[in-house]
């Protein structure tokens, strides 16, 4: 399934908004959980199970430990008790809770995920111990968007944990959350109070809000149809045919992936989040112009935002301000400088982070591979920090300089080229392989090496005037334009001139029908 | 209601443009000679007129099977697959009366299982199928502006035939040797070959009937009937279901676990029927014939094509 069928945009939504308009005001939330749930149906079938179960998981675990607070507080009324030991006690009961449904709700992740890739590995190693055991590798057919709805249905019980949000009492307005159908396949991964009210209370669906969010919605069928279908024939030519490509030829492979990603990716948030702001719900941002990113850090703030958010929020603290690292930074503390300490205990969550953010792209060493290459990336950045910066100083370097920025932006671009080249290559070596030959034979150029890209002249044409008008729109926004409310200022000639425009390009020029393969939607399978 | 007006004339000044694209987008070479919706259930008629010279009539088993271009690169002759989803024996008779209006091909191809499908048995949601195929104009002639800009008119790089080169195994490979399963021609089938047959005959065009391979769709009994109506009517029938004649590997040559071929199995169709009409002295070599210049340039479009997708 992908948000680009043109049932979902032009059939699926229209029916259920049309519905959701004539229905009366308390059954509206039915309805948009009813199509969510349809939706998962048609996607995945009777894995609708797992959904609802994770759903009545968090919705009890959520019950359990707001009655285990109830509890708590009439216990602490009562006089002459050790108030730390009976906090400390009720503590301990909510921890088993949270921690039963977390591992009820990632043992179904890891099964549909990574049992496979876990078997192989185990059945690797009992060959190299000669161990004359294999097991049995199944395959499985995950249930769509796994990936993304137990983030959240995490995300939701531990902010009930740490008292953030008030466990919901209302079933479908927690089922909702965890469901809603845009979300569903590719994220975000909101939070349940940046979301949850907001679509369980959505009432109208305005003539200003249905327009905006199906401009947001052609937006991403501009990105997918005129520049991801067409960079598709390029990067798979050079990703499959490494070894006949050159260093030039590779390094734009590598480019057009990363921009085939971004776009695709980019795209179908603006086909989720348009469609959200058709209801006049406002579903978070998961990008915010990554490639004006200063270094790799700036960069994950704004490529894949919530997952970001998730790692930091679930991973990146819990870890820092854990007992055992607490220990750890201590103890240094009395050797070390204090700078050294906390780059140490930093080290050590960023780390945890980078290897779940690996494993979570995927069950494979590509995508551990890459969660460690950014780790690393990070971490270093973070040790030689002070070296650049008093580097700097002393050559009397303005850091706030434009040329400056313009070059940490080139230097982050091509790191992150090379990260998103690992996460592509169907092997770690691969990806060396590529980065070899990629720096060796840079100025090498075959006969008829760029022929073999597969592209004729229109569709490097198109592809480059669709990044530039992208750029152009990512300019704008972040110096915090808003191009469809500039667009909707003009006169209605103007303005629709350029919706006629946006439509018709989208038809006559994108790249579909008998010519083209199109690219399955990338982030529904991790 | 202010705004609900708007959006009519929004969306009444989109269908215009849409129409006047769509104009503009569709093979322009017959567009005056034809209602362009008879360009659309048609395809041959994109062809200029007496340039080909044989026909392969059938069901998707024949544009999944037979590829013309193949046909033209080995052995130098024209040929459409005159082929549409589902076809009827009725809707084979309307595409070949239509089709000799404008070419005089030597040769028709029919496809024998396109006799056993019952038009009372038609579903509704093959019906909704029939008609998005037939107005999914967009999805055949968008990309045409590209042929206008290089070429001047529009070239068609597939010549009826749809390419796919996804492998999908099949499971079974016994399909010929149930013998349990009953087919029957419905007699108004009878009544449209026949008319094929009278077609064929007034217009010295020789009939062919053959059997794409498809492990979904043909049967034992299919067969034995097939072989009955060709002995009736003396016609030759190529069998390529009986023994597996052209030995497909039902585990890469099949895209849909046995039901189509896939390229690699669609490239042996072809050079078998390529070589049949050869040996046979069939049709004329056009290959180095300066009129037939366009079948060159569809034919680098269709290597692409192959290459790269």
């Amino acid at each position: 399934m992908s948000f680009f069928d043109l049932g979902f945009a032009f059939l699926f939504v229209p029916i259920v908004v049309l519905i959701f308009i004539i229905v009366p005001k308390k059954v509206k939330p039915l309805v948009l959980l009813l199509a969510s749930y349809i939706l998962f149906f048609i996607a995945s079938k009777f894995l609708i199970i797992f959904l609802l179960l994770s759903t009545l998981s968090i919705f009890i675990a959520g019950k359990k430990l707001n009655k285990i607070d109830e509890l708590k507080t009439k216990a602490l009324e009562k006089k002459d008790i050790d108030k730390k030991e009976i906090k400390e006690k009720f503590k301990k009961k909510k921890r088993r809770i949270v921690l039963l449904v977390i591992l009820f709700n990632i043992i179904f992740l890891f099964i549909f995920k990574y049992l496979k890739f876990f078997t192989i590995n185990i059945n690797s190693l009992l060959d190299i111990f000669k161990i004359d055991y294999n097991f049995t590798i199944i395959k499985l057919v995950a249930p769509i968007g796994i990936s993304y709805y137990t983030l959240k249905a995490i995300s939701y019980v531990v902010d009930v944990y740490n008292g953030k949000i008030e466990a919901d009492n209302n079933f479908v307005r927690l089922a909702l959350y965890l469901s809603f159908f845009p979300q569903i396949l590719e994220g975000p991964i909101s939070k349940y109070d940046e979301v949850a009210d907001n679509i369980y209370n959505a009432t109208k669906v305005t003539y200003h809000n249905f327009c905006f969010g199906y401009q947001r919605i052609l937006f991403g069928f501009f990105k997918k149809l005129i520049i991801v279908d067409r960079l598709n024939i390029l990067v798979k030519q050079v990703f499959n045919n490494y070894t006949s490509f050159n260093g030039l030829s590779i390094f734009i492979g590598i480019v057009s992936y990363t921009m085939l990603l971004y776009m695709e990716f980019s795209g179908t948030m603006d086909v989720v989040i348009g469609t959200g702001e058709i209801f006049g719900i406002t579903i978070p941002e998961n990008f915010r112009q990554p490639f004006f990113s200063k270094n790799i850090t700036d960069f994950w703030s704004r490529w894949h935002i919530s997952l970001g958010h998730f790692f930091k929020d679930y991973v990146f603290y819990p870890v820092s301000l854990s007992k055992p690292l607490k220990k750890i930074t201590t103890s240094l503390r009395k050797k070390f400088s204090v700078r050294t300490s906390s780059l140490v205990a930093g080290g050590i969550a960023l780390f945890c982070v980078w290897f779940l953010n690996g494993l979570w792209h995927g069950a494979g060493y590509t995508y551990l591979f890459f969660g460690m290459y950014h780790f690393l990336l990070i971490f270093m950045g973070n040790i030689f920090e002070p070296i650049i910066q008093s580097i700097c100083t002393r050559l009397k370097i303005s850091r706030t300089s434009k040329k400056y920025y313009s070059l940490q932006i080139i230097k982050t671009s091509i790191l992150v080229f090379i990260g998103e080249m690992f996460f592509r290559a169907d092997s770690v070596s691969q990806g060396f392989s590529m980065l070899g030959r990629m720096f060796t034979r840079l100025f090498v150029l075959s006969k008829n090496e760029f022929y073999r890209f597969g592209l004729d002249f229109y569709d490097v044409i198109l592809i480059i005037v669709g990044l530039l008008i992208v750029l152009f729109i990512g300019i704008l926004k972040e110096k915090n334009i808003s191009v469809r409310e500039e667009i909707a200022k003009k006169h209605v000639v103007v303005r629709w001139l350029i919706y006629y425009l946006l439509i018709l390009s989208i038809i006559i020029l994108g790249a579909y029908g008998n010519s083209y393969a199109p690219v399955d939607p990338i982030y529904a399978d991790f | 209601m202010k705004n609900f007006i708007k959006s009519i004339i929004f969306c009444i000044i989109l269908v215009v443009l849409l129409t006047v694209s769509i104009y503009f987008l569709i093979p322009q070479n017959n567009i005056r000679k034809y209602n362009f919706l008879n360009i659309l259930d048609y395809e041959i008629l994109e062809e200029e007129d007496n340039t080909i010279d044989v026909l392969f009539v059938g069901d998707s088993l024949v544009y999944s099977s037979v590829s013309p271009m193949e046909i033209w690169n080995n052995f130098g002759f024209t040929s459409f697959d005159c082929s549409t989803p589902a076809q009827l024996t009725e809707t084979a008779h309307e595409y070949i009366k239509i089709a000799i209006e404008r070419q005089h091909p030597k040769v028709i191809f029919l496809e024998a299982n396109i006799l056993f499908r019952d038009p009372a048995k038609r579903t509704d949601e093959r019906k909704i199928k029939d008609l998005y195929d037939r107005y999914s104009i967009f999805d055949k002639y968008h990309d045409n502006w590209k042929d206008y800009l290089s070429y001047g008119k529009r070239i068609n790089p597939t010549k009826g035939y749809y390419y796919i080169n996804r492998t999908n195994k099949a499971k079974k490979n016994n399909y010929m040797e149930d013998k349990k399963v009953r087919e029957k021609i419905p007699d108004i089938n009878i009544e449209y070959f026949n008319k094929i047959i009278d077609l064929c005959n007034s217009n010295d065009i020789q009939l062919i009937l053959f059997g794409v391979p498809s492990m979904k769709s043909w049967t034992y009994a299919k067969d034995q009937k097939a072989n009955e109506i060709a002995n009736e009517y003396n016609l030759t029938f190529i069998d390529f279901n009986v023994n597996n004649m052209l030995d497909i590997d039902w585990e890469n040559e099949t895209k849909d676990e046995g039901s189509h071929l896939n390229y690699k199995g669609a490239k042996k169709v072809s050079q078998y029927l390529g070589n049949y009409l050869f040996e046979n002295n069939l049709v004329e070599n056009h290959k180095e014939d300066p009129s037939y210049d366009d079948w060159n340039k569809a034919y680098n479009k269709y290597e692409r094509l192959i290459e790269f997708n």
